[in-house]
């Protein structure tokens, strides 16, 4: 049988601060850890980082309320006491010094202040900068973008716009575009983006 | 007899044996410490985290099952840091719990809603996590139902313990499960249906598979007996309800033994109402087995 390589507590942590928004650090390290180094022999580690998962991805997605918060603390400092090893407590302290940031708040009321997190942003297309070329269209994998290819020496044409119903964040689009008219930014939206 | 030693519990003086844990300390001088994966007699796991107490002298709380008295020891086991890891940790059990005291079998005696009640948690703060797992009840002695279950491990431990070690976890974590090798039903999985487990498990994952609905916990009458169904007369604990007997445990005092009778003694109450049960004299009358009273076989004998 071929043994499963473990991976290292730290390893994850090297991978998680590469994301920008603290969220998502959290996130990404509590679901890492759960796929990974957790062995489930105590309880509040087992169960409470399970919770905390729960709780970091209603944050993210947009749906998080203020007891989200309030649990994810209680959670992380409890486990911090209470986990049967080290490994448990840098979980939770991990999360924890994220924790202390105002990232968490932003992110209930609405706003990634780091524009990390898919619920929270939107691609758009500058239109000044737009030659509309249609790479960016030709990409979509989702059929998001709106607008017609424009072919030489004729006039009347609209530059190109993002659906944003249709649109995943994937980033393809920024990629292919020549003039880089194509940005992310803070979602209009005030309220998240609802389930 | 081990040497004595001398500790304080919740400033309490307390004598105990050099080799005792401090749970079971703490249960000579009266004072309870919340657990749920300890089991006297058997080694602590530390896995539950609810006998967590502070020791002077320690920066962060120990496992009261895990830790050994010691002499001048200064022992906390209410203190508020405690007392808000148990809350927690019983918050979080109670969020993948399926609450369904008011039918459940083991209301009364789960250890769960006990401490449910002692801290006063009326239902998760937690999202609520649903498993549906399978239940099996396809023997007729045991029914295992994993949704009840708070891995406390508890049963996996006894059965370890007196070798027949057919439970085992499967999976870590929320999810995870006690199953038998391979996942078969109990029967096909080499157990013996002593029912140590049944008797180990705080919760109601697993139950005498045919007490649904005959008796409420507290409606039952105990009696200590004693098991004649072999020459070892196990000592047990008969339950009546309504003059049938309900349930069998193992009863014995002290040592592994108390969590062990077999299956003969536990389950095999039966044959008390069967139908074959000669329950008078008998006299054969014509080539036939005809019942007598008492009176007129006393004259005949006579």
């Amino acid at each position: 049988m071929e043994k499963k390589k473990v991976v290292k507590v730290e390893e994850i942590k090297k991978a998680a601060e590469e994301k920008r928004c603290p969220v998502q650090k959290a996130a990404y390290y509590i679901e890492e850890f759960l796929k990974g180094p957790m062995c489930g022999r105590c309880f509040p580690c087992a169960f409470g980082s399970y919770e905390a998962g729960v709780r970091l991805r209603n944050i993210i997605e947009g749906s998080g309320k203020e007891e989200d918060i309030f649990a994810l603390r209680r959670i992380t400092e409890d486990m911090i006491v209470a986990s049967l090893c080290k490994r448990g407590k840098d979980s939770a302290e991990f999360v924890h010094e994220w924790m202390e940031t105002d990232a968490f708040k932003e992110h209930v009321e609405g706003r990634c202040p780091d524009i990390d997190c898919p619920a929270f942003i939107e691609y758009i297309i500058i239109p000044e900068k737009c030659t509309m070329c249609g790479l960016c269209k030709e990409v979509c994998k989702y059929n998001a973008v709106l607008g017609e290819k424009k072919v030489k020496y004729k006039t009347g044409y609209l530059p190109f716009e993002v659906r944003q119903k249709r649109c995943v964040k994937c980033g393809d689009c920024i990629d292919v575009c020549p003039t880089g008219a194509i940005i992310v930014t803070e979602s209009r939206k005030k309220e998240g983006v609802k389930v | 007899m081990a040497d004595t030693v001398k500790l304080t519990i919740d400033g309490k003086e307390v004598r105990a044996r050099a080799d005792m844990n401090l749970i079971d300390a703490a249960e000579t001088a009266g004072i309870h410490i919340p657990n749920l994966c300890y089991l006297k007699g058997l080694k602590g796991s530390g896995a539950c985290r609810l006998c967590l107490v502070e020791i002077e002298g320690l920066k962060s709380p120990m496992t009261a099952c895990t830790t050994r008295v010691k002499e001048g020891m200064f022992v906390n086991t209410r203190t508020e840091k405690v007392q808000e890891i148990r809350k927690y940790v019983i918050d979080l059990i109670l969020s993948m719990h399926p609450l369904d005291c008011m039918t459940c079998t083991k209301a009364g005696v789960c250890e769960l809603q006990k401490y449910a009640y002692d801290f006063g948690i009326k239902e998760s703060t937690f999202t609520r996590k649903k498993f549906g797992f399978p239940v099996d009840n396809k023997n007729p002695f045991i029914n295992r139902d994993p949704d009840y279950c708070i891995l406390c491990g508890r049963c996996v431990r006894v059965c370890k313990e007196q070798g027949t070690a057919v439970l085992d976890f499967h999976g870590r974590g929320v999810g995870s499960r006690v199953v038998t090798a391979e996942d078969k039903p109990l029967q096909e999985g080499g157990c013996t249906f002593c029912g140590s487990c049944v008797d180990a498990c705080p919760v109601n994952a697993l139950l005498e598979a045919d007490r649904w609905r005959k008796g409420r916990e507290w409606e039952y009458e105990r009696y200590n007996s004693v098991c004649l169904s072999c020459g070892n007369a196990c000592d047990t604990v008969v339950s009546v309800h309504d003059k049938d007997v309900a349930k069998v445990n193992a009863g014995a005092d002290d040592g592994r033994a108390r969590h062990y009778i077999c299956a003969y003694g536990r389950f095999g109450f039966d044959f008390i109402n069967a139908d074959t049960r000669v329950m008078s004299p008998l006299k054969r009358i014509d080539g036939e087995l005809k019942p007598i009273s008492w009176d007129e076989e006393a004259n005949q004998l006579g």
